[in-house]
């Protein structure tokens, strides 16, 4: 708590709680507990979700200027026929740095960005949960993409386009070192974008103000829900291919290698399995931006609200039934292809409902036509172009004629700037003000957003002519006999005015950042809770924190008059203390304390970087670089004496599984307020923050695990001799492997259920206990290895082999040292009894790495002697 | 919160229907090669018949539980007991949109042939 006085008595201070009596000394005692601390250290210890989010934005922006100022190379490359401006080589590197840079540095991340700034605004809290993993999830994505970058620099940039397909970027045609960086920057960005989804989804599920249930939720936080959800689900396979990759690479695996049992077809399976509902990771945050401003500019509440809700839970489905329609021009059968039209086709259901509501929103309402909306109905102009353009490439005819055209490339920048770029620059307008505290010039809105507009249209509609007129993708020139110089210098001409907007929104930002008029706390009069604090927000957010009694909170209040409570108290305002609600109904429900600032994060994701570069250059970083992980994780997580002081004193033990029973205080000056101080200071089960992050973590390793078994099907499925002419492995220490895990859920159950009795002699026991099984589990793993018949570079076959028995062995390695710390700690202390809660969390981890084992047993061990 | 979440017709139609749709358009994706060297696409049939069935039975299941539950709260109304309307409503919706989903992808298994 380096924020505070030296001084500072716990037990005294923590006796003083906020509530909507307040006075302004307890105001500035909340700003204090929540501020960022000052100084280099304090910079780079930095964990209020507001500060972190605006780095995480500034950082995309900058990779989105880079990106842009590639695309304006190579437009200029590209003006007319047969220029020299750039050499093949270096355009094959740019435009594998624009779109890589455009989808994994600014798209997604920015989305993500965005939703860390806003989300606990809108709807009530005082931080993300996880605050320290929030900023460890910035840390490494500004490392992974400053490698790339650095690489890029330094010439040795990747060149096999953004979605790098085999063989063109395996070890015999990618040669150097640029696609092992690409390969590695995918791993950074996707472990960024995973801890961010379990940041935002715990923070939505778990941390709505009081009453804000789910069919109250702002479109906005339902958006951010549904994509997170859609990224735990989606990252592992990219994760998963790109490991693939660069174990090809480096280490001479052959998942993709035809002459010995690969397939270069099993990438574009899993790099569309993430790939397309990455589009969709993009373009339905944007749907919330607009769901956001739609109704503040129309001056009505949104149309729809359940089917909006419904369009955007089944688009996340029906995204990931897409993914064949980018693999129409390959050997699939048509039937097999027949599928994915038909889904291709049925997306347009739910996207469109979103739009009818809109529109009737839109017509209903009576509009203020500022910056913020024109950019949103610029939205519906260009990304219904881009839509109808999708439809007719989900044809399979039509698609295998246009196919890697720059029918293509106009679709796709029709869909992604049109659904994405033009709301996300309409939420720039419209949530700037409580940024900053200043108002953008509309003046220089209204140009940007026009110079903008033409200039998009100017730059990508002539791309679809061209396309028909069969100019390919990736094209470093082309003769003057083809006649697309025209239609070439005109997409030219719009590239740059789209770059001027981009300028002058860069100067927008700047003047108005300095000299811009004041801006209110609400300047345009919008209904969502956000809005209802000063601009820019406190750095507690929340002075004291609101309960919800409508989807508009402000602009519908209370019903019927009733007295009911407006405000929560109770909180300590010496202690980053926050409440928790129930998921679905948004019933207080217990008090935790979030952690203080701390540098830790910041070094893990440094000795992270260490790990991840190291293991492009040598395969030894694989186990001494995971040492300095380890010590910067375990000192991140290891709680200081006086952290477990304040953490003790505000403690409180769960009281069976009931729900929280707040207790009416008193009526205050200003309404009712709900007293949360009898609240428990943590729970088991569902009710803990930590409980999801781990049911999050077991979604993405479940996910992992369920894609490599799915991985060794599918080269089973393409190799008629399986497995290749390789004995499988020896059932000896696999069976005892098995055995030891199942016998090892007996103690772990046990020291479960005596954490959750808060005995915690009985629960340290069985975790050592626990923690010997793991042990002995690693030492057989050990026979078991040396004792494969079958070696990873051996065959694709040996690969699958190694690298589901890798991955199981990497889980297992990582709960064992988590069990050990924990053992040690329940043994020595500091010890607070939220230890017991960790315990039982670890408990479930265990079970699951256990029982992830076993189908991974059934693949190896049993089904090549069932069905050889 | 338990009662709600034990309720099986608001889960069935939210979430195990798209996911039934999911599960049925990879496995005949799968099956496709598998079936072309039988020359019989009964078991494509039967994936994609099950799983419009499994639809139609959430999204009916979902459309008794609004019934019952809307008749005390318009799923569109604000306070929070109003919520069970509101899931039953989205399940009802999403599971009926799954099965005409699901009867889209079935079509092209009347016309083409597994080894085309």
């Amino acid at each position: 708590m380096s924020t505070v006085d030296p001084m500072f008595d716990p037990e005294a201070a923590l006796r003083i709680k906020d509530g909507p009596a307040a006075s302004e000394d307890v105001r500035a005692a909340l700003a204090d507990t929540w501020r960022d601390p000052p100084g280099v250290i304090g910079w780079f210890s930095a964990i209020n979700h507001k500060t972190i989010a605006r780095r995480f934005i500034v950082t995309t922006f900058v990779f989105f200027l880079l990106a842009g100022v590639l695309a304006l190379v190579m437009r200029t490359q590209l003006w007319r026929a047969d220029n020299r401006l750039v050499s093949p080589d270096l355009y094959d590197q740019l435009f594998t740095m624009h779109g890589t840079t455009m989808m994994f540095l600014f798209a997604v991340p920015v989305m993500q960005a965005v939703a860390t700034w806003l989300i606990p605004l809108m709807i009530g809290a005082r931080s993300v949960a996880f605050p320290r993993m929030n900023a460890y999830a910035y840390w490494v994505f500004l490392f992974g993409g400053a490698t790339l970058y650095i690489a890029f620099a330094l010439g040795a940039g990747p060149r096999s386009g953004w979605f790098s397909y085999v063989p063109l970027s395996g070890p015999d045609y990618a040669t150097g070192k640029g696609t092992d960086i690409w390969a590695q920057m995918i791993t950074f960005t996707e472990l960024s974008a995973l801890l961010e989804a379990v940041v935002l989804i715990t923070t939505i599920l778990k941390m709505r103000a009081p009453g804000m249930s789910l069919n109250r939720m702002p479109l906005f936080a339902w958006a951010t829900l549904v994509t997170q959800f859609m990224v735990l689900f989606a990252m592992p396979a990219i994760m998963l291919a790109s490991t693939a990759l660069i174990l090809d690479r480096l280490v001479g695996t052959q998942f993709y290698n035809p002459s010995l049992g690969g397939d270069v077809l099993l990438w574009q399976h899993l790099f569309w399995f993430f790939g397309h509902p990455e589009v969709y990771l993009i373009f339905i945050p944007a749907l919330g931006f607009m769901s956001s401003i739609i109704p503040t500019f129309a001056r009505r509440p949104i149309f729809g609200y359940s089917a909006m809700v419904l369009a955007l839970i089944a688009t996340a489905f029906l995204a990931f039934g897409l993914w064949v329609h980018h693999m129409f021009a390959t050997a699939v059968p048509d039937l097999g292809k027949s599928f994915f039209t038909a889904a291709s086709v049925m997306i347009a259901v739910p996207s469109g409902i979103q739009i009818y509501c809109w529109l009737a929103t839109l017509l209903t309402g009576r509009l203020n036509l500022k910056p913020p909306l024109l950019f949103t109905l610029a939205f519906f102009f260009i990304l219904v172009l881009g839509g109808m353009t999708g439809i007719m490439l989900g044809s399979v005819s039509l698609d295998l004629q246009v196919h890697d055209t720059y029918f293509v490339v106009a679709h796709l920048h029709y869909v992604l700037i049109g659904g994405a770029v033009f709301p996300l620059f309409g939420a720039f307008h419209y949530w700037f003000p409580k940024v900053t505290g200043r108002m953008l010039d509309e003046k220089l809105g209204h140009w940007q957003f026009w110079l903008f507009f033409v200039g998009f249209n100017v730059a990508f509609f002539p791309m679809h002519l061209l396309g028909l007129h069969g100019m390919p993708r990736r094209v470093w020139t082309y003769p003057a006999g083809m006649h697309w110089g025209s239609m070439n210098a005109l997409a030219t001409l719009g590239a740059y005015m789209i770059g001027v907007s981009v300028l002058l929104f860069i100067v927008n930002v700047v003047k108005s950042g300095r000299h811009g008029v004041l801006a209110p706390a609400d300047p345009w009069g919008a209904g969502t809770l956000e809005w209802s604090v000063a601009s820019p927000p406190p750095p507690h957010n929340f002075d004291v924190l609101p309960v919800v009694h409508a989807r508009d909170p402000l602009w519908q209040r209370a019903q019927d008059g009733e007295p009911a409570p407006s405000a929560v108290a109770g909180l300590s305002v010496h202690a980053r203390e926050v409440l928790t609600t129930t998921v679905l109904d948004a019933a207080p429900d217990t008090r935790p304390l979030f952690p203080n600032p701390s540098v830790w994060p910041f070094l893990s994701a440094v000795a992270t970087t260490i790990f991840f570069i190291g293991s492009i250059f040598t395969p030894t970083a694989v186990w001494w670089g995971t040492v300095p992980v380890a010590i910067a994780m375990i000192a991140w997580f290891w709680p200081s004496r006086r952290a477990n002081r304040v953490a003790r004193a505000l403690e409180k033990w769960p009281e069976g599984d009931d729900v929280a029973r707040p207790v009416q205080p008193p009526p205050v000056t200003r309404g009712v307020a709900l007293d949360v101080r009898n609240l428990p200071s943590f729970g088991f089960s569902h009710r803990s923050p930590m409980w999801w992050a781990t049911a999050g973590l077991m979604l993405i390793e479940g996910t992992v695990f369920a894609i490599a078994v799915g991985m060794y099907f599918y080269l089973r499925t393409v190799d008629p001799v399986w497995p290749l002419n390789a004995p499988p492995p020896a059932l000896l220490w696999g069976t005892l492997n098995t055995l030891v895990l199942v016998v090892s859920l007996v103690p772990n159950e046990l020291a479960k259920r005596a954490a959750q009795r808060g005995e915690r002699e009985s629960a340290r026991l069985w975790v050592a206990v626990c923690l010997a099984a793991a042990i002995v589990f690693l030492v057989l793993r050990g026979f078991e290895f040396s004792a494969l018949h079958v070696m990873w570079y051996a065959n694709a076959y040996g690969s699958i082999v190694w690298l589901l028995l890798g991955l199981h062995t990497t889980h297992l390695i990582t709960d064992t040292v988590d069990t050990a710390v924990l053992t040690w700690l329940l043994y020595t202390g500091p010890f607070e009894k939220k230890r017991l809660l960790d315990t039982s969390e670890n408990a479930i981890y265990w079970y699951f790495v256990v029982l992830s084992w076993l189908p991974i047993y059934v693949v190896l061990y049993l089904v090549p002697r069932v069905h050889p | 919160m338990k009662a709600e979440l034990g309720v099986p017709q608001v889960w069935l139609g939210l979430f195990a229907a798209p996911a039934a749709v999911l599960v049925a358009q990879s496995t005949d994706y799968a099956l496709v090669q598998v079936f072309c060297a039988t020359h019989s696409g009964i078991w494509l049939d039967l994936v994609s018949g099950g799983a419009f069935l499994f639809s139609v039975a959430a999204a009916w299941l979902a459309w008794r539980r609004w019934r019952r539950v809307g008749r005390q709260f318009d799923a569109s109304y604000v306070p929070r007991d109003a919520r069970s309307a509101f899931l039953a409503l989205m399940a009802m919706i999403v599971a009926t949109l799954c099965a005409v989903i699901q009867l889209t992808l079935w079509f092209p298994q009347w016309l083409l042939s597994p080894c085309l």
